[in-house]
C-alpha cells in the first residue's frame, strides 16, 4: 500500500479523508489499521484524532496550526514511510488484543431470533459465541463496537422499529454484525444476550474497552 | 456561585470541545456556535474556549451568589437583571444576590452565557462538554435543572471593565443573517486524485452541482447530533447507503429519503450515508442559529478559502480581544 493508491478526499475545512479501497473485509480493514497506527504514532503537529473506518480513516486536524498542503505532505510522508516497512512489521502493527466477554444468552430478542432464523436457543449461542470477531470500526456511541462476521445463518436485516432504549450492556446482532450497547441508546438491532463487561469508562485514560484491530470471543454464561 | 432558579427547557455546559478521543466513538460536542462562545468568553474576561451555559428553547433565571461580569452572546434576548433590561451580545456586571431573568431568546437557537472565572465542574476526557447521548460531561452528564448550584470562582472585578456592550462588527464575524452558507464539496478532492475505485467514499459531483441548485428549510426535526433538511426536490436516484466513513460537524449527508441532513456537535464519529460535502468552520455557526422553518441556499467554496476565511476569523476575534482587554 503506497501513498499513490491511497484517494485523499477534504471532510470539510478541518480533516482529510484517505480512501484506502472499498467495502468490507478482513483484509481492507487490516490495510486501514495499518495506515492508521501509522499516522497516530507520528504524532504529526496539529493533528487532533486519528479515525478508522472499513475501508477509510479521517484526520482531523486543526487548522489554525495545519495548512492544507502542510497535512497532505505530512500524511503522504507518513504513509510512504508506513509502506516501505516490512510486511512482518505491518502484520504485528495491526495485531490487536484479544477480549473474552462473558455473555448470558437472555436477550429480549432471542425467541423471536429463533423465530426468523428457524434456529433453536442453544444453536444460537453456539453459532454466535463460535467466531473470533474483529473490531472493524468503533462509533454509535463511544465505545460501541461493529465486530464481525456474523455467522450467516444469523444475519438479519435490523428490527422495522427501532427501541426507544436498549439497556447498557445488551449483546445484540443486526445484519453481518454483532456488538455491545455501551451505554442505555435507542437502538434497531436484535437483542440476544446481556454481559457486565463494561464497554466504556470515563475516568480511564484509554475509555473504550476495545480498539480497531482488536479481537472478540464471546464466551456464553449461565 | 450560581442557583438555577428557573431553569429554560434546555441548559448544558459546553467548552470548545472534546478532542482526541473520536477513535474511541466520542464526538467533540462542545457549543453549537463556537463563535459565539468565544464572545460571551471574551466579554466575561475568560480564555475562549472556557466552559460556559448554552441555553435554548425558551426563558429561565439564573440568581448570582457573588457578583461577577457576565458575556452574553448568539441568540438576542428579552432579559434583565434585576430592573436593568440586558441585550446579547454584550459583557454585564450582577451583584451579589442579583437574578438574571431571561424572559424569551427573541432570534436565532442558542443562548451563550459565561462567568468570570468559569464554570467548575469536572473536566471529562479533556473537555467539560455536556454530552447528553452517553450521559457525560458537564454537571453530571445532563440538563440543568431548576435548583442546580453551579460552581464558578469568585474573581475580583478588574478596576475598569466596559459594560458598553456590543464590541464593533468587523469583517470575519459570522454573519447571522447570511442565507448562503459555504460547503466544500466531497468532490473536492484533498491531494490529486490518481484512482477512481472507490466509488462509495469518492465525491459525485452531479450530486453537488444538484444540492446547490435549490434552497433547503431546516425541519423541527433538528438538535444537536444533525439538522435535517427539507427541499421541494428531494435528491433521489442516488444510493444513500454507502458503506460507514468518518464524519464531522458540518457533514452534510444524503438520506435514504434524498433530503439532507447536517450534522452537528454531537453526530456519531462514523455515518453511513452518502457525503455531500462539509460546511466550512466559519460558516457552521449560521447553520447552528437557525430555528426551524429557516431557509438556506449552500454554495461551493474551496479548502484554501475557507482555510483564508478561517484566518480572517481568527484576526477579527484577536481584535475583539485585544479592544476588550483595552477597554
Amino acid at each position: 500500500m503506497s501513498a499513490a493508491e491511497l484517494q485523499f478526499l477534504s471532510l470539510g475545512d478541518s480533516a482529510i479523508t484517505v480512501v484506502v479501497g472499498d467495502g468490507i473485509s478482513r483484509e481492507r480493514s487490516a490495510d486501514v489499521t495499518r495506515l492508521t497506527r501509522a499516522v497516530t504514532n507520528a504524532k504529526i503537529d496539529g493533528v487532533l484524532d486519528v479515525v478508522p473506518s472499513y475501508a477509510s480513516f479521517a484526520v482531523y486536524y486543526d487548522p489554525r496550526r495545519l495548512g492544507h498542503e502542510m497535512i497532505t505532505n505530512g500524511l503522504r510522508e507518513t504513509i510512504a514511510l508506513a509502506g516501505e516497512r516490512s510486511a512482518s512489521v505491518a502484520a504485528a502493527d495491526t495485531q490487536g488484543k484479544t477480549i473474552r466477554i462473558p455473555t448470558r444468552y437472555d436477550g429480549e430478542d432471542l425467541a423471536d431470533v429463533a423465530v426468523k432464523t428457524g434456529l433453536s436457543r442453544d444453536r444460537i449461542v453456539e453459532l454466535h459465541s463460535s467466531p473470533e470477531y474483529r473490531v472493524y470500526v468503533i462509533g454509535f456511541v463511544p465505545g460501541f463496537a461493529y465486530l464481525g462476521e456474523l455467522d450467516e445463518a444469523l444475519v438479519l436485516a435490523r428490527r422495522a422499529t427501532p427501541r426507544k432504549r436498549v439497556p447498557a450492556g445488551s449483546v445484540a446482532i443486526a445484519e453481518a454484525q454483532t456488538g455491545i450497547y455501551p451505554f442505555a441508546t435507542p437502538g434497531g438491532w436484535h437483542l440476544i444476550g446481556t454481559t457486565q463487561v463494561s464497554m466504556f469508562d470515563v475516568a480511564a485514560p484509554d475509555p473504550a474497552l476495545l480498539r480497531v484491530g482488536d479481537t472478540v470471543i464471546f464466551e456464553p454464561i449461565d | 456561585m450560581i442557583v438555577v432558579d428557573r431553569a429554560p427547557p434546555y441548559l448544558t455546559v459546553q467548552d470548545a470541545g472534546r478532542f482526541g478521543y473520536r477513535s474511541s466513538g466520542v464526538p467533540p460536542a462542545g457549543a453549537m456556535d463556537q463563535w459565539s462562545l468565544a464572545m460571551a468568553n471574551v466579554y466575561a474576561g475568560n480564555r475562549r474556549n472556557a466552559a460556559a451555559l448554552e441555553w435554548a428553547v425558551g426563558g429561565g433565571a439564573l440568581r448570582f451568589k457573588h457578583e461577577t461580569i457576565i458575556g452574553l452572546a448568539g441568540a438576542e434576548i428579552d432579559a434583565s437583571i434585576g430592573d436593568r433590561p440586558v441585550q446579547s451580545p454584550g459583557p454585564f456586571v450582577i451583584r451579589a444576590g442579583e437574578e438574571l431573568n431571561v424572559r424569551a431568546l427573541t432570534a436565532r437557537r442558542f443562548l451563550y452565557l459565561a462567568f468570570r472565572g468559569g464554570i467548575e465542574c469536572p473536566v471529562v476526557l479533556g473537555s467539560r462538554s455536556t454530552y447528553l447521548p452517553a450521559s457525560f460531561g458537564g454537571v453530571e452528564g445532563r440538563r440543568l435543572r431548576s435548583g442546580d448550584v453551579i460552581r464558578s470562582r469568585a474573581m475580583a472585578l478588574p478596576q475598569k471593565h466596559s459594560t458598553h456592550g456590543g464590541l464593533r462588527q468587523s469583517a470575519g464575524e459570522p454573519d447571522y443573517n447570511a442565507a448562503t452558507v459555504r460547503v466544500i464539496p466531497r468532490s473536492e478532492d484533498a491531494a490529486d486524485q490518481r484512482h477512481s475505485g472507490a466509488r462509495d467514499a469518492a465525491g459525485d459531483p452531479e450530486l453537488f452541482a444538484r444540492f446547490v441548485e435549490q434552497p433547503y428549510t431546516v425541519s423541527a426535526a433538528s438538535d444537536r447530533m444533525g439538522y435535517r433538511l427539507e427541499s421541494a426536490q428531494p435528491l433521489t436516484g442516488v444510493r444513500a447507503s454507502i458503506t460507514s466513513e468518518p464524519v464531522c460537524a458540518g457533514t452534510i449527508q444524503l438520506t435514504p429519503s434524498g433530503q439532507p441532513i447536517v450534522l452537528m456537535a454531537d453526530a456519531p464519529t462514523i455515518g453511513g450515508y452518502r457525503i455531500v460535502g462539509t460546511v466550512i468552520s466559519c460558516d457552521l455557526p449560521i447553520v447552528a442559529q437557525c430555528l426551524p422553518g429557516i431557509t438556506l441556499q449552500f454554495e461551493r467554496v474551496s479548502v484554501e478559502t475557507a482555510h483564508a476565511l478561517l484566518e480572517q476569523s481568527e484576526r477579527a476575534l484577536l481584535s475583539i480581544l485585544t479592544a476588550s482587554a483595552r477597554a
